[in-house]
């Protein structure tokens, strides 16, 4: 079978070298070459403009440009063509540096035999179009993406407008406006009215997710007061808990600090949460909705003392469509999709959802969400019984300009107790501690903040002590003697903190 | 002189204004109708209702260019009006209490829910 010709161009200034490549090339068994040789950037680019050049053989001195610039010219003109580029032995580095730019490889003038020429051109241009190939893949997946979006959301709306048609010519018939009606007509009608509604909320709920996959769902975060927002959530409850005979009960702590998300977003997964807790809860039932706060976090949870979740289903409550037996009766059912939006929400705003749920007894849905940032110090707790460490530790801490409440102890027994009182967001630990193993410490700790809300940065003696820390929740080290600098750029990964003036480079 | 109260009710299609005006009369309400945006336009300044309920998708004018000329004339201003969409995005919704819609509904809705912010409107009650 006859292969296409390759059209390669070679820029090279100096007709040694070009003979010498030109041989090469002519000698590689199957490889069917054209090579065209210009001598300057400016004739390279006249002759790409051609557009039938398939790869580039660059050498980066020319008499019209030099080094990085000749390559960073050509590349910007002419990104979909592979470049090799031609250094020489004590210009590797930038040759690698080019590469990381865009170059697809880089050749050794001298030191490259026939078989490695036609290979490195042969790759360069296979990488090249896969690259291509990637680039051309994700575009049309972001376009088919854009169209089911509009395809969703034009969908639901032409189905918006017939239903809402006939839900109010159902209903007026139900309502005896077009004349008396007997028992079963009635009963009917109110079913199909109800009908009616359920496939309303799955429209609803099928743009959410639709938008909410396509990324397109617009977050507007900022501060928001829990306290205002649950109360004025659980006036607008009453109607609906009235139906039912149920109280919604707010348990808020004092003093609760901003959250850092988009109303709208909370306003829907309460809406969803205490929805479902109004269908699960019996006649009478009472629904308690708190928040707290849990280190940097808010958490705010939905108990009902409902039937509770089977405890092989609680893994899969919030997948799409899976409906929980319902033996009772068929107006609970939803749409399915309820607890999937929630928890893309959630997750949406920097959070996690989980549920606790009690077969017969009741369940628990709990979310968290951030806390704004600037508006409460973050928590340090230090574990060490060198009280000279302590002070040096706490004086680091001081000197940085984060914004923290820094409690100490020296005791290892004494740590659980305080850090359960101050719910630190970190704990600095030391591994050997009078009293006790600082891994007696460790686990126990990571084990009563779920949710690995509480980071632990030990302080460790020795190296290979490393893998087993890790294996028991410790997320970072440090090492005796450590730095200021050392400290601090832990600190500030750990606690995700921004800072105006101490930038520190990551050295592991 | 009969004391009810009139309500516009400007939608293009004609099922709709049926059903609304069923709905509205049997409610003791007295109801005209306009099938495009400047037929409401034309009829909400000679008749002056005592309430509007306005579709945003209108042929000739929209809904929410009905409502922003009518909000911002004097004569005009303080006519209750109710915006009525078929799409239930955040930013319709914007769009309309921007242009000075008083209430606003997506169909489908509960006949009951749209009484109850007309009857809160009429009341004068925001």
């Amino acid at each position: 079978m006859k292969k296409k010709r390759i059209n390669i161009l070679l820029v090279e200034d100096n007709a040694d070298e070009i003979a010498i490549i030109s041989q090469r090339l002519e000698c590689a068994k199957n490889f069917p070459f054209n090579l065209v040789s210009v001598v300057s950037i400016k004739a390279a680019m006249n002759r790409l403009a051609g557009n039938d050049i398939d790869a580039i053989m660059l050498d980066l001195i020319l008499p019209d440009s030099r080094g990085r610039n000749t390559f960073t010219q050509i590349y910007s003109r002419f990104p979909d063509i592979p470049i090799i580029v031609l250094t020489c032995m004590d210009d590797e580095d930038l040759a690698l540096g080019l590469v990381q730019e865009g170059a697809q490889d880089y050749l050794i003038k001298g030191q490259s035999d026939i078989n490695m020429l036609a290979r490195v051109v042969s790759y360069a241009i296979e990488r090249n179009t896969a690259k291509k190939t990637r680039k051309e893949a994700l575009e049309h997946m972001r376009e088919l993406s854009d169209l089911k979006s509009q395809f969703v959301a034009e969908a639901s709306h032409e189905i918006r407008t017939p239903l809402a048609i006939i839900r109010e010519l159902v209903a007026l018939v139900h309502d005896k406006t077009a004349g008396p009606l007997n028992d079963k007509q009635h009963g009917y009608l109110a079913s199909a009215l109800r009908n009616c509604d359920k496939l309303t909320e799955l429209i609803n709920h099928i743009l959410d997710l639709a938008r909410i996959e396509a990324g397109k769902r617009e977050l507007h975060l900022k501060k928001v007061d829990m306290v205002t927002l649950l109360t004025q959530f659980r006036n607008d409850f009453l109607p609906l808990g009235n139906s039912k005979k149920q109280t919604l009960r707010l348990d808020v702590s004092e003093n609760l600090p901003m959250a850092h998300c988009d109303i709208n977003s909370v306003q829907n997964i309460l809406t969803n949460l205490v929805g479902n807790a109004h269908k699960f809860t019996p006649e009478g039932g009472t629904i308690c909705v708190s928040c707290r706060q849990e280190g940097r976090f808010l958490r705010t949870s939905v108990e009902d003392n409902g039937a509770g979740i089977p405890i092989e289903q609680q893994g899969q409550v919030f997948e799409p469509f899976t409906q929980l037996n319902q033996p009772d009766s068929p107006a609970l059912k939803g749409t399915g999709l309820g607890l999937k939006i929630a928890k893309s929400l959630v997750e949406m705003n920097g959070g996690n959802i989980s549920v606790e749920s009690k077969p017969g007894k009741g369940s628990c849905f709990s979310f968290t969400l951030p806390t704004h940032d600037k508006e409460i110090p973050r928590r340090i707790l230090i574990v060490d019984d060198d009280e000279a460490v302590v002070r040096m530790i706490e004086s680091m801490l001081k000197n940085s300009d984060f914004n923290l409440e820094v409690k100490s102890t020296l005791k290892g027994l004494n740590a659980l107790i305080v850090a359960g009182e101050f719910k630190p967001d970190l704990v600095i630990l030391d591994i050997y501690l009078e009293d006790v193993n600082g891994k007696q410490v460790l686990l126990p700790l990571k084990q009563q903040f779920k949710n690995n809300s509480c980071k632990v940065l030990m302080i460790s003696g020795d190296r290979p002590m490393l893998k087993e820390l890790k294996e028991w929740g410790a997320d970072e080290f440090v090492h005796k003697p450590f730095s200021i600098d050392d400290l601090l750029s832990k600190v500030q990964i750990l606690l995700g903190l921004e800072s105006k003036t101490y930038v520190m480079p990551f050295n592991d | 002189m009969s004391d009810k109260k009139k309500i516009l009710v400007v939608d293009d299609e004609p099922e709709f204004r049926m059903m609304l005006r069923v709905r509205l009369e049997a409610n003791g309400y007295e109801v005209s109708e306009a099938e495009d945006g400047a037929v409401g336009l034309e009829k909400a300044r000679n008749t002056r209702p005592d309430l509007i309920i306005l579709d945003v998708m209108l042929p000739k004018i929209d809904g929410y260019k009905v409502a922003r000329l009518l909000k911002f004339d004097e004569k005009y201003r303080d006519i209750p009006i109710v915006l009525l969409t078929a799409r239930s995005q955040q930013t319709d919704k914007e769009t309309g209490m921007a242009v000075g819609g008083d209430a606003y509904l997506t169909k489908p809705y509960k006949s009951e829910d749209m009484l109850e912010i007309v009857a809160r409107l009429l009341a004068g009650k925001v």
